[in-house]
């Protein structure tokens, strides 16, 4: 009863200590010159965000841009918000493309968009208005004066979309390490392509959404099939880890060598885990001393950068117990918590042990 | 001073070179943490001897990854 008194007396001087020094964290926070400073989270209206991009939005419509899947199926490009949303393998885009110059403009949309797309030059509002930060789209569509020109001028769009996507299948996963595509690697969030199996696993492939059977193909829609595409409503999957090519083995070398370093030797790092997840040391395992805690809040806020690697002890299970760093491990998961965060710390190893971290308090959930 | 202690504070003073950002008490803490497990006792419950042995280890494995 008394440590569970203890317990919750001790939490509510920890949030009253955070409330009384937010202000100055936050203060703190964007006056240091190293910090990472996030972006209100007031979501900025599409029409702001266009102009931030360096684009003014005509009419709502002027960017909606109709594409069809790898299989046929139509869609609408990146929901009509290019900004928020983006075609990075370009396979939506080259496969309305393809669809278009192959002559299989006979449903109703379709020949609206090829209307559109015949037209689209000679709008000079809307092509002047579109440049740009998305300029490497625009400027494409810009030259659009015909769909040959539009599968020609895409052609070299988005680094050379035809040499990551073909009509008829996908590259091998070899084949991308050879060409720059490696959006999906950079780009975490994205994920298009499975660069270990070539298979796609893109958000636009995973969200689109049949609304009618039938699939659309060159010659045309086949048995009225037809499906929309919604960003908003679509479901969201889980996105598939990309991972590096496997053409030499070379990467996966790296990789080894990173976590474990030299053979026989403590694993180095540099890691990344969520500090919540770190276990406390048994000495340590009431969580980190909250005037040290106030005071690296003040000095660094929620930034990582520089920061030191917390020193962790390796376990059974591959559990990190720490060795050295628990403010720094509580700060970042103080403002993960609060931000609602995933912000990660480096961690190095400096030893490995067989035995069980398991029932350890963690930084997340102190004694 | 027993030979024992003295080589287990020569290696004290090597790790805290390899370690510079630990304070001592903290350093012995994990040794003993080392050799005895997690648990709160065990800077109280290590044995001068197997601190040496976990120091030697730890010591080893740095050189090792540095090598």
């Amino acid at each position: 009863m008394g440590v569970c008194l203890k317990s919750e007396m001790r939490r509510l001087w920890f949030l009253a200590v955070l409330l009384c020094l937010w202000p100055f964290a936050a203060q703190a926070h964007t006056r240091a010159p190293f910090s990472f400073v996030p972006e209100p989270p007031q979501k900025p209206s599409f029409s702001l965000r266009l102009e931030k991009a360096g684009l003014r939005q005509e009419s709502p419509s002027l960017l909606t841009i109709l594409c069809v899947s790898p299989d046929g199926r139509i869609g609408i490009f990146c929901g009509g918000d290019p900004i928020d949303h983006f075609d990075s393998d370009g396979r939506c885009i080259d496969g309305a493309a393809n669809y278009l110059y192959n002559g299989g403009v006979a449903g109703q949309v379709l020949r609206g968009v090829g209307g559109y797309l015949d037209s689209y030059n000679n709008s000079s509002a809307g092509g002047g208005y579109l440049t740009g930060a998305a300029g490497s789209l625009i400027d494409e569509l810009a030259g659009i004066s015909a769909p040959s020109t539009y599968v020609n001028g895409l052609s070299s769009f988005g680094n050379n979309i035809n040499t990551v996507y073909q009509s008829d299948g996908y590259l091998a996963a070899g084949s991308y390490a050879a060409t720059s595509w490696n959006v999906g690697a950079v780009w975490s969030g994205a994920a298009n392509i499975n660069l270990a199996t070539g298979e796609p696993v893109g958000d636009a492939y995973q969200r689109w959404t049949d609304v009618s059977s039938g699939v659309a193909s060159t010659a045309g829609i086949a048995a009225g099939g037809l499906s929309v595409y919604n960003w908003a409503t679509a479901p969201t999957t889980t996105t598939p880890t990309v991972v590096a090519p496997t053409d030499d083995g070379w990467v996966e070398q790296q990789q080894q060598q990173q976590q474990t370093g030299p053979a026989g030797a403590t694993p180095t790092g540099p890691l990344t885990v969520d500090p919540g997840t770190l276990r406390l040391p048994p000495t340590r395992s009431e969580g980190a001393d909250l005037f040290k805690l106030s005071q690296q809040m003040q000095q660094y806020g929620d930034s990582t950068e520089g920061m030191p690697p917390i020193q962790v002890t390796q376990g059974l299970n591959g559990e990190f117990m720490i060795n050295d760093g628990v403010t720094r491990a509580t700060r970042i998961n103080t403002y993960n918590q609060m931000n609602s965060t995933v912000n990660q710390v480096p961690v190095i190893v400096i030893e490995q042990t067989a035995q069980d971290f398991g029932g350890l308090p963690t930084v997340a959930r102190p004694r | 001073m027993k030979t024992e202690r003295n080589e287990l504070l020569t290696l004290l003073a090597e790790l805290s070179e390899i370690y510079p950002d630990m304070r001592l008490g903290q350093l012995v803490t994990n040794v003993a943490q080392w050799a005895k497990g997690p648990v709160v006792s065990a800077a109280w419950d290590a044995t001068d001897q197997e601190m040496i042995q976990a120091a030697k280890t730890n010591i080893q494995r740095q050189r090792g990854s540095k090598s």
